[in-house]
């Protein structure tokens, strides 16, 4: 095959991908404006998103903070010879970017991924068309809870992921540079504010709406089969994972611009 | 008359596996489309109820034309129909008697009700209560089979849809599907559809069979009539299975 061929197979199949990614978020949306409130499947599902992947999150966000923190230091001392804005960098570098995509990646990682194979399973062995039989709308029931409860796990996990780098982070500065603990808050609080947490809020609001979506839409279009259900996991997962980044960057920009984050 | 196709085409891929099929289905009786794997019999099952719709043609059940309904429309007219999937289609994260109710579950019956209701449907099926709060994967491939026999009679089906009912069962749980299937068909009076290979089961319990060859129609007919077909892709798709059910029939 000629890769023009290929290339606009490519889009075409990137493009229906998107439409059926708005076509779902607009059906999500209509449901959490008027439809029935799911409580008991969204609190399952946040109890599945939220407890299931924090052990992973604490020890890697815990890692991140020792690494940073050592890192930082030492292209300070080799810049500036000064160590003093250790918390400073460490700070800002936490809230506008590891502490929020770190969390995400794991989330598409984890749950992303066996969210697309669930609902995979589900395509391929019929349990998909079961349900339409029984009267179930696919999009409330499988959908809007695990939307709405990785949103609000991804918010939750995200502000804690940030507390624990911060902390880990905190006691590397002290235990390794002599920061104290007051002293490294005191200058953390002259570089960092309220709009960096805004901002960290809300691309982790971005990224737990966008997670699930992704990964139901390839779980939806899923092809029989193991074969097809490893595929649209792995896809899911690039997709999720380009699109984080890819947002990550935008959302950079626009909190800069609109919040001067 | 209570299901109709007429002239319906379906493609995949390019690849046509129904070709302007006409067939029709009277009421209470227990009608098998058989045939080899890929001539489109789980396509024509799926486009009863509006699963697929079709590329030509049109589909009526009960003078309602199927591929022509919105999704509301076709949520009402599914309550209609039962269907059974190749695979037990159960939900995992459910046990056994959620997975019975689930289709009744927002009716405002209380625990005992729903209890009772799914023990009910249970029996139809030859299960006990025993398994009620046991979970899918904990039961045998035949009794998940079962359970999704008595899922699709929850909502009281003037229809019966078998997709390959079964496939990967032991020639004994075969029979007993097999006796089932004539069984409620009998008792609850309602259209059977049945989609399989087996052509066994076929000619024990068929009022008529449906015979599909490359997405056309190779023979529709009473038992007598199919096995008397002189037909030579018939005598060819049927010799020896058929020779030796026939035999064990009559």
């Amino acid at each position: 095959m000629k890769w023009d061929v290929l290339f606009s197979e490519f889009i075409k199949t990137k493009l229906k991908t998107f439409f059926e990614f708005y076509e779902l978020l607009k059906k999500v949306l209509k449901q959490v404006f008027s439809g029935p409130r799911r409580e008991h499947e969204i609190k399952t599902a946040i109890v599945k998103f939220g407890l299931q992947i924090l052990p992973i999150i604490v020890i890697s966000t815990a890692f991140t903070g020792l690494v940073i923190t050592q890192e930082i230091a030492w292209h300070l001392r080799e810049s500036i010879h000064a160590i003093s804005m250790i918390p400073g960098f460490t700070g800002q570098f936490v809230l506008r970017e590891l502490g929020v995509v770190i969390p995400a990646l794991l989330v598409v990682s984890n749950l992303g991924a066996a969210l697309t194979s669930e609902i995979g399973t589900m395509k391929t062995t019929d349990q998909l068309d079961a349900l339409k039989l029984l009267k179930i709308d696919l999009v409330s029931f499988l959908v809007y809870p695990r939307f709405i409860a990785s949103i609000f796990s991804l918010v939750c996990l995200t502000m804690f992921s940030i507390f624990v780098t911060l902390l880990f982070a905190l006691v590397v500065a002290s235990l390794q540079y002599n920061f104290s603990w007051l002293e490294y808050l005191n200058a953390l609080r002259h570089f960092v504010g309220f709009k960096d947490v805004v901002c960290a809020f809300l691309k982790a609001l971005v990224f737990g709406a966008v997670i699930p979506l992704i990964s139901c839409v390839y779980g939806f279009n899923c092809k029989e089969g193991a074969q097809g259900v490893g595929t649209a996991t792995t896809n899911s997962v690039v997709t999720n994972t380009l699109v984080v980044i890819g947002l990550d960057f935008v959302l950079t920009y626009v909190s800069t611009w609109i919040l001067g984050a | 008359m209570s299901i109709c196709f007429d002239k319906v085409s379906k493609s995949f891929g390019g690849k046509k596996v129904l070709d302007q099929i006409s067939f029709e289905i009277n009421k209470g009786e227990i009608f098998f489309i058989i045939g080899k794997s890929g001539v489109g019999k789980s396509v024509t099952l799926k486009h009863i109820i509006g699963l697929l719709k079709p590329e030509q043609g049109n589909i009526f059940l009960d003078e309602c034309c199927v591929n022509e309904l919105n999704s509301e429309e076709l949520t009402i007219l599914r309550q209609k129909c039962g269907m059974v999937f190749q695979h037990p289609a159960l939900l995992d994260f459910l046990n056994i008697k959620d997975n019975v109710c689930f289709g009744i579950r927002n009716q405002q019956l209380t625990a005992e009700e729903l209890k009772k209701s799914a023990c009910a449907k249970l029996a139809l099926v030859h299960l006990n209560e025993k398994i009620l709060n046991q979970y899918p994967h904990e039961v045998s491939f035949g009794m998940q089979k079962r359970v999704s026999i008595a899922r699709a009679l929850t909502l009281n089906p003037q229809y019966l849809l078998f997709d390959e009912p079964t496939t990967s069962l032991d020639p004994i749980s075969k029979n007993a599907i097999n006796d089932l299937i004539l069984e409620l068909s009998r008792s609850l009076n309602v259209t059977s559809v049945v989609v399989s290979h087996d052509i066994d089961c076929a000619l024990k319990i068929a009022d008529r069979i449906l015979v599909l060859e490359d997405g056309k129609i190779l023979a529709l007919g009473t038992t007598t009539e199919i096995k008397n077909s002189k037909n030579p892709f018939l005598i060819e798709f049927l010799s020896e299975t058929f020779i030796n059910s026939w035999d064990q029939v009559s």
